[in-house]
């Protein structure tokens, strides 16, 4: 398992103490504590059919933001092993609730969650929405929805809004039935591939 | 109002392009070629579009809206390199490899006034990486096999991609180092400490593929930047030290499918082979471990090959040992040979060929030629015809007490006893030869050919080795003169003839590269940590900024909303430079 290589094995963290590991080490540390208690989920005994839910996400073009095995688009977070990162019950509210809980991106730098949705009025009216790529005291760097990079100063800001709990990602909740949500869920349940 | 889109400066020309997002198809406004006004000189050419005129300062804001750029760089951004001094698109710079800027914000002038703008800690050692700059975004990597992607215009990273190396990944013969990246329409490659390609999605960094090149428990490894051509990866590797059989790959830049090898050395059978006794071949390293060169008209990929192996005892491979200590001329079609130039036939001083070969097109004997100018470890440099492989010119450019010349045919006149030897044998240049893998650089304004130089003699010694899998295969090693006994310099030569025009004396023998601008300046890097700016046509050192930590990197040079930055690793750092205001967002 990627993560367990990553504590046991890796090189550097062998030939350096715990308190040389870097923020990226920490966050990967976390992912596998995190993925200790739900690895074990058996799909066989959740409610959805897998090859349903894959149906599901070819059609309702999930891809467009996600990557499954190297393709789709990058707007949200790789899949390809979400099925060992994250519970049932978190891929659940995922479709349901997505701003609920912002996933960290183990690759994010200090920032808080890579996914946070921004909306930015800059001094000369332009208005940008899209995730928060990163932030410091001075400056915001946004992607916004037609995926391009914005670097903005905060000095030429009238009004930044963090707009927590909600998502780039649509919600299903009202589009999708309780059916189509469990055939979901499974079918992410069963991705734990990927490197 | 500031607002620094991705968009490096005022798209003054404008060329639709579609670009899938999403699922859902916009129009964006690609930027396209801008260059400095300044260098109306004939090597620019880049555009069809006529005038072409650099916007500097906040120029760009009268040109009404900005628009930011999706990530996107064509092959035909790659070719015409040159046309968008603002970017620098690749490890070398370009395709001719002669990391010369066109910009000229920065000169003579006013380089007195440089100053730090931002600095990324990469906190890890040895950073050797070139930077790649894309309107806006740089590309860098780190070491072990790590690559960022940085808001170029404040320093803040927007991700960070990091390979799982194996546990005991193998590196022998070199430091863990890794160079850079290539970019090809909206992807990012880097080669892996353990010899893997990777394709990475520019703009998030997410895996698109990953290839396994070669086994690295035999010690191959890749620390190259990639070279990004129409549709494919051009992928070099590492591990000479360790025996290999050196190749150059090309990959299909869509799926990581390997598309040929070219093989640096002969198969039993192939003609050459003769030149290697019995099966010393089969491990004759020969590794193609720095980014070579492209000529798109020819179609023709020019590298560097590495040196024979065992390094220091060449009595089990009597002959010439090809192609190694050779620059190859290889169709980017197919991976075939078109011709080869060996500098350095039957080496046992480790003086590979792995110097950057730059493509220079210039008047030569009386016409126009396409030549080839290699600054070589063996202390020698040399001018070639790139079409033929003709050898023009060839002239020691530092301290060498191995050869007697080249002969007509540019073949060195070997000095007898100067092999290495039980005892030791004392040698010019060391093993890290008279320059190494950091870059050289040509200026068309100046026509001098720039070249970090090490002043360094080595005793050699010759010990017996046998090849084992995955173990160094060296035989032998050296006691290089070092601290007083040692220097270095920043030397400029007559692109032409090879003569020496000036130099600038460094304490020690450099491992940094050096840039030359169309601000009439030349910057480099100093062990001591020292970031220099040289006055291009005397030497005279003009600027200087103490990093903390050796320069082991090349320096490059971009634009960002108008002003002009350059860039250049040093420690465990990345240091940006720009003229006025600490901050360059705030002006
Ligand atoms: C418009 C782009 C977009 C589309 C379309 C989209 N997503 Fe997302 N998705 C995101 C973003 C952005 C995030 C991260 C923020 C969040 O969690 O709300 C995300 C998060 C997720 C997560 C949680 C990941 C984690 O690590 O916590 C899952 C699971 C997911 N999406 C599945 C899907 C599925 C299944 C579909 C199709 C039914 C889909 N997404 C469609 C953008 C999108």
């Amino acid at each position: 398992m990627r993560q367990r290589s990553s504590i046991l094995s890796d090189q550097r963290a062998a030939k350096r103490g715990l308190w040389q590991i870097t923020g990226d080490d920490v966050r990967d540390i976390a992912a596998y504590v995190w993925s200790l208690g739900r690895s074990d989920v058996s799909v066989a005994e959740l409610p959805g059919d897998p090859d349903e839910g894959a149906a599901l996400y070819a059609s309702m073009d999930c891809s467009s933001c996600h990557i499954i095995d190297g393709a789709g688009g990058t707007m949200g977070p790789v899949l390809t092993n979400i099925g060992r990162l994250r519970g049932i019950d978190h891929l659940r509210e995922a479709l349901l609730d997505p701003g609920a809980t912002l996933p960290e991106n183990p690759v994010a730098s200090a920032a808080g969650s890579i996914y946070l949705l921004v909306s930015v009025q800059t001094r000369d009216g332009r208005r940008i929405t899209g995730t928060r790529v990163n932030e410091d005291t001075f400056t915001i760097q946004v992607r916004d929805e037609e995926d391009m990079f914005h670097s903005i100063r905060k000095d030429d800001i009238v009004s930044l809004q963090k707009r927590f709990g909600e998502s780039l990602m649509p919600s299903y909740a009202d589009t999708v039935n309780e059916g189509g949500i469990n055939a979901l869920v499974a079918y992410l349940a069963t991705l734990r591939g990927g490197s | 109002m500031k607002i620094a889109h991705w968009a490096a400066s005022a798209p003054r020309d404008r060329r639709r392009r579609r670009v899938r997002l999403g699922g859902v198809y916009v129009v964006a406004l690609a930027l396209v070629a801008m260059t400095s006004a300044a260098v109306g000189a004939p090597f620019l050419d880049p555009e069809p579009t006529g005038s072409i005129t650099y916007a500097i300062g906040g120029a760009q804001q009268a040109e009404g809206e900005q628009v930011p750029v999706p990530i996107s760089v064509p092959y035909d951004r790659l070719v015409n390199a040159v046309a968008e001094p603002q970017n620098w698109f690749s490890y070398n710079g370009s395709y001719a490899s002669t990391r010369f800027s066109p910009l000229d914000q920065i000169n003579r002038d006013n380089v007195a006034t440089l100053r730090p703008t931002w600095v990324y800690q990469i906190g890890r050692s040895p950073v050797e990486t070139t930077p790649v700059v894309v309107d806006g975004i740089m590309y860098v990597t780190e070491p072990p096999t790590a690559v960022s992607a940085i808001d170029a215009r404040t320093g803040r990273r927007l991700w960070r991609w990091q390979a799982r190396l194996p546990p005991g990944v193998k590196s022998i013969g070199f430091p863990a180092a890794n160079r850079g990246i290539a970019i090809l329409d909206d992807t990012v490659y880097v080669g892996t400490l353990d010899a893997y390609l990777v394709a990475l999605d520019a703009k998030s960094g997410a895996v698109r593929w990953r290839t396994h090149v070669a086994d690295n428990d035999l010690g191959h490894a890749i620390t190259m930047a990639p070279l990004a051509i129409d549709g494919k990866i051009i992928v070099g590797i590492s591990g000479g030290e360790a025996g290999i059989r050196g190749f150059l790959d090309a990959y299909d830049a869509a799926t990581g499918e390997l598309l040929w090898r070219f093989w640096t050395i002969p198969d039993a059978g192939e003609p050459g082979v003769e030149t290697w006794g019995g099966d010393s071949y089969k491990t004759g390293a020969g590794a193609t471990w720095l980014t070579g060169s492209y000529d798109p008209e020819l179609n023709l990929l020019y590298w560097g090959i590495g040196n024979p192996g065992p390094d220091w005892n060449g009595d089990a491979r009597p002959g010439d040992n090809l192609y190694t200590c050779s620059v190859v001329a290889v169709d980017a079609d197919t991976g075939e040979l078109r011709w080869y130039f060996q500098f350095t036939p039957h080496d046992t001083h480790d003086w590979d060929a792995n110097q950057i070969p730059v493509l220079i097109d210039a008047e030569f004997g009386g016409r126009q030629r396409k030549l080839l100018a290699l600054a070589n470890r063996n202390a020698f440099y040399y001018v070639l015809d790139r079409e033929s492989g003709e050898f023009l010119v060839g002239t020691p450019y530092s301290r060498q007490t191995w050869a007697e010349g080249l002969d007509e045919n540019g073949r060195p006149i070997v000095i007898p006893g100067t092999e290495p030897s039980e005892e030791g044998t004392l040698v010019w240049p060391s093993l890290q030869g008279a320059t190494n893998w950091f870059s050289p650089s040509y200026s068309p304004l100046t026509e001098l050919f720039y070249v970090p130089t090490r002043e360094m003699g080595a005793v050699y010694y010759k010990a017996d080795v046998d090849y084992e899998a995955g173990q160094p295969f060296m035989g032998g090693g050296e006691q290089a003169l070092r601290g007083d006994q040692a220097e270095g310099s920043v030397r400029a030569l007559d692109m032409r003839t090879g003569e020496l025009r000036w130099e600038f004396d460094l304490k020690s023998p450099p491992w940094a590269g050096v840039m030359a601008t169309a601000g009439g300046l030349v910057f480099g890097g100093s062990d001591e940590g020292n970031f220099f700016a040289l006055n291009d046509l005397t030497g005279e050192s003009l600027w200087e900024f103490q990093t903390g930590g050796s320069v082991h990197a090349n320096p490059i040079s971009y634009m960002i909303d108008g002003r002009q930055y350059v860039a250049v690793a040093s420690g465990g750092s990345l240091f940006v430079f720009g003229l006025g205001a600490a901050s360059a967002a705030r002006r």
